[in-house]
């Protein structure tokens, strides 16, 4: 299949909100318990490298924290049921996009991973989860990144203390 | 057996506890909620950004859990364990009413915006001269003193700015206000004949002096993290300052966990005797007793607290002869915000932060009626520059690009406003006990009605008005006016419901704020207030508790009282 035929694919079934039998590891709605998205180290690591694909932080990934955590604390204290199915089942068709594109998790080229979500995000109609789960790991990799120690104190100069006020002087 | 009980261990409760305890008056402290050390229970105070799990953000099902506190602009994950849940202490209201509130030792000074403004005679002249509630039995000269003290021991930063609205005190320096707010300043003096923006004065050390040092605080770090509880003490809060200044002399017995149950009233000698307390833990009941009893367990607790001290002679509530109890409360209009771009000033900046910004005091209906609506607003006014990126922008290497590629550079100035409008206290805007729902400690449960008036709308749409004005002969661009819609409460100011007055027939307190028809009970949080005016309340009521505490111990000593 390729990939604007699986695109497709996965809208159709999304819209009925139908789960794929085609991965052979556990679907990622079933890591939903009591409310919460408890994702197994497997699934952890898949998604660490999406998050990795959609914004490489190379060199400085030790300064910023692990974005896996974070993206699931947000997911599981910040969002509702709805939405954490949504980021499940989004999660699901993702892993089953790149499973029909033969882009394996560990060894895809990442060019060609960014090139496959590009045109899940220009496909029409617009697959609800997937595209809301491409754009939850991307805002959240983001938000880890720029409200890290490192972002705030290289990038934005942020002290605790300030060392001082002057009210006005040049830029 | 106490000299004196004070209900509630707050803001104005920690000024009556140390005044009483100064005189040398054995005193109980009442706190319904948890005990909070000064430092010691400020667990997030020196935690970074970057150490809070959710970065700031409230988790979802607190939101939904607590959607009153949610909608406050100071709720966040670094302070949250300060504020009351909704779920926890539930109120019925009749229109929605969003009620903020403080339970532990030290109450809201912990979380307050530590602003701090007198009133003036043309505040406490206006229900005279407006026609509305009844006359305060005080005056500017009655309180001036008290003021003074407070100030002196609180300390509060600011400028002596000459105003006839908003008396001059005793003040530590100000800090320079910032070049934007400094030429906002310069085009409001030299286009209107009675507006001002000064410094906004707060109560935070700038420069402690050594009363402050005694009281182990010390300079402010200007950090501005003020809301999670400062280690240095530099902002005053009950726990960093009168509190443990009480403790100190030996005379203060602090309790918390104590839910106040009624205030028990003996008809023979037609006094207060103590107070039943319910442990808010054990439910175990206790009394206590005492000559002289403090109220100040925050305005609308203190109104309940009052109407629940039912007796044979008080069938409706302890000394509420007429029925007024709970009626004409009030708050204050926060409801309209502004915010535009400056152009100017480009090649300027500032660094640092400081802990306020600009003030405008009333400036409409002073000195006569001139709209259609009566009193008037302050309100706040800041300006900002800081470091903005540009947007993230597409996937893999380009977004990381466009994050870590350019570091932010200055966005433009961004000015902002919001509104600090009087209400007038109406009877309609009441509180009352609900006859049937009970608390789990088996009170009533409190029911709140509360809403804006005409009065309201007019005033909102005329801060929109003037401030644009202002802001357009500034030459602000891009001017956007908010009307945020807030519910009642989220102002954080709820006033009224046992006012002070000279006639006991129309109001619940006399000018030292004791019930007219039980002089050992005073009470002097906001629920004695006859009317809002425009400013930040706690200052009034901190100066209104020393005065009637210090008037309360030496009633005591004549054996008066």
């Amino acid at each position: 299949m390729n990939r604007r035929k699986a695109i497709k694919s996965i809208i159709i079934a999304s819209t009925a909100t139908v789960f794929f039998s085609g991965c052979s590891d556990t679907n990622v709605i079933e890591f939903i318990r009591f409310g919460k998205l408890n994702l197994n180290q497997k699934h952890k690591d898949y998604l660490a490298i999406i998050s990795e694909t959609f914004l490489p932080v190379n060199g400085v990934s030790e300064k910023i924290g692990n974005p896996v955590d974070f993206i699931l604390t947000m997911i599981n204290d910040c969002r509702s049921v709805e939405q954490k199915m949504e980021f499940a089942v989004g999660f699901e068709q993702y892993k089953y996009l790149m499973k029909e594109s033969k882009l394996r998790i560990q060894k895809a080229d990442p060019e060609a991973v960014i090139k496959a979500v590009g045109e899940i995000l220009e496909a029409e109609p617009p697959g609800r989860e997937l595209i809301s789960f491409i754009e939850t790991v991307k805002d959240l990799s983001i938000h880890n990144l720029k409200s890290s120690e490192y972002y705030l104190s290289e990038y934005l100069d942020y002290q605790l203390i300030p060392t001082e006020y002057i009210s006005c002087l040049d830029v | 057996m106490f000299d004196a009980i004070v209900i509630g261990a707050g803001m104005s409760g920690s000024w009556a506890a140390k005044e009483l305890c100064e005189r040398g008056l054995k005193t109980l402290m009442l706190e319904r909620g948890r005990d909070v050390k000064h430092i010691r229970d400020y667990p997030t105070t020196n935690l970074n950004p970057w150490e809070f799990e959710h970065r700031g953000q409230m988790p979802e099902y607190i939101i939904k859990d607590n959607p009153s506190i949610a909608r406050c602009y100071a709720y966040r994950e670094d302070n949250a364990h300060f504020f009351v849940k909704d779920k926890d202490h539930p109120y019925d209201q009749d229109k929605p009413f969003d009620w903020i509130r403080g339970y532990q030792v030290g109450g809201r000074s912990l979380m307050w915006a530590r602003q701090t403004q007198r009133w003036s005679d043309f505040d406490f002249e206006g229900p005279t001269r407006d026609g509305f509630a009844v006359d305060w039995p005080i005056r500017y000269k009655d309180l001036a003193p008290w003021y003074s003290k407070v100030e002196a021991f609180v300390g509060i930063a600011g400028n002596k700015d000459g105003l006839a609205i908003l008396p001059d005190g005793d003040f530590l320096p100000a800090w320079d206000l910032n070049c934007v707010i400094e030429h906002f300043q310069e085009v409001v003096r030299n286009k209107y004949d009675n507006r001002h923006v000064i410094f906004s004065r707060c109560a935070h050390l700038s420069e402690p002096q050594e009363i402050h040092l005694q009281q182990g605080r010390g300079q402010c770090l200007k950090r501005v993290e003020c809301e999670r509880g400062c280690p240095f003490g530099a902002y005053f809060s009950a726990n960093s300052s009168t509190i443990p200044w009480a403790l100190k002399t030996g005379n203060l017995t602090l309790r918390p966990h104590a839910v106040v149950e009624s205030i028990r009233f003996d008809e023979e000698t037609g006094k207060a005797t103590g107070v039943r307390v319910i442990d808010a833990q054990t439910k175990e009941v206790t009394e206590y007793m005492a000559d002289v009893i403090f109220v100040n367990a925050g305005s609308i607790n203190s109104v309940s607290l009052l109407l629940n001290s039912t007796s044979s002679r008080f069938p409706n509530g302890l000394g509420n002869d007429h029925g007024l109890l709970g009626k004409y409360v009030a708050f204050h209009n926060y409801r309209g915000k502004m915010s535009a771009i400056h152009e100017g000033h480009q090649t300027r900046t500032y660094k640092g932060r400081i802990p306020t910004e600009g003030y405008i005091p009333r400036f409409r209906n002073v000195r006569q009626q001139e709209t259609g609506f009566l009193r008037g607003y302050a309100a706040g006014f800041g300006a900002r520059r800081v470091k903005e990126a540009d947007e993230p922008v597409g996937f893999g290497a380009t977004l990381t690009e466009s994050i870590l590629g350019k570091k932010p550079s200055l966005g433009p100035w961004r000015v902002h406003s919001h509104m600090m409008g009087a209400t007038i206290p109406k009877e309609t805007n009441c509180i009352r006990l609900d006859e049937s729902k009970k608390d789990v400690w088996g009170m009533p449960l409190i029911h709140i009605s509360m809403d804006y008036d005409e009065n309201d709308e007019k005033m909102l749409q005329d801060y929109f008005e003037q401030m644009t004005d202002m802001f357009e002969k500034a030459g602000f661009v891009n001017i956007q006016t908010r009307d945020t819609k807030q519910a009642p409460g989220l102002d954080i100011h709820e006033m009224g419901g046992a006012r002070m007055g000279h006639d006991p027939k129309t109001s619940m307190l006399n000018k030292w704020n004791q019930l007219h028809h039980c002089k050992n009970v005073f009470v002097t949080d906001g629920a004695c207030m006859t009317s809002t005016s425009t400013q930040n309340p706690s200052l009034t009521y901190m100066a209104l508790a020393a005065r009637a505490a210090h008037y309360a111990a030496d009633e005591l000593k004549k054996g008066t009282l």
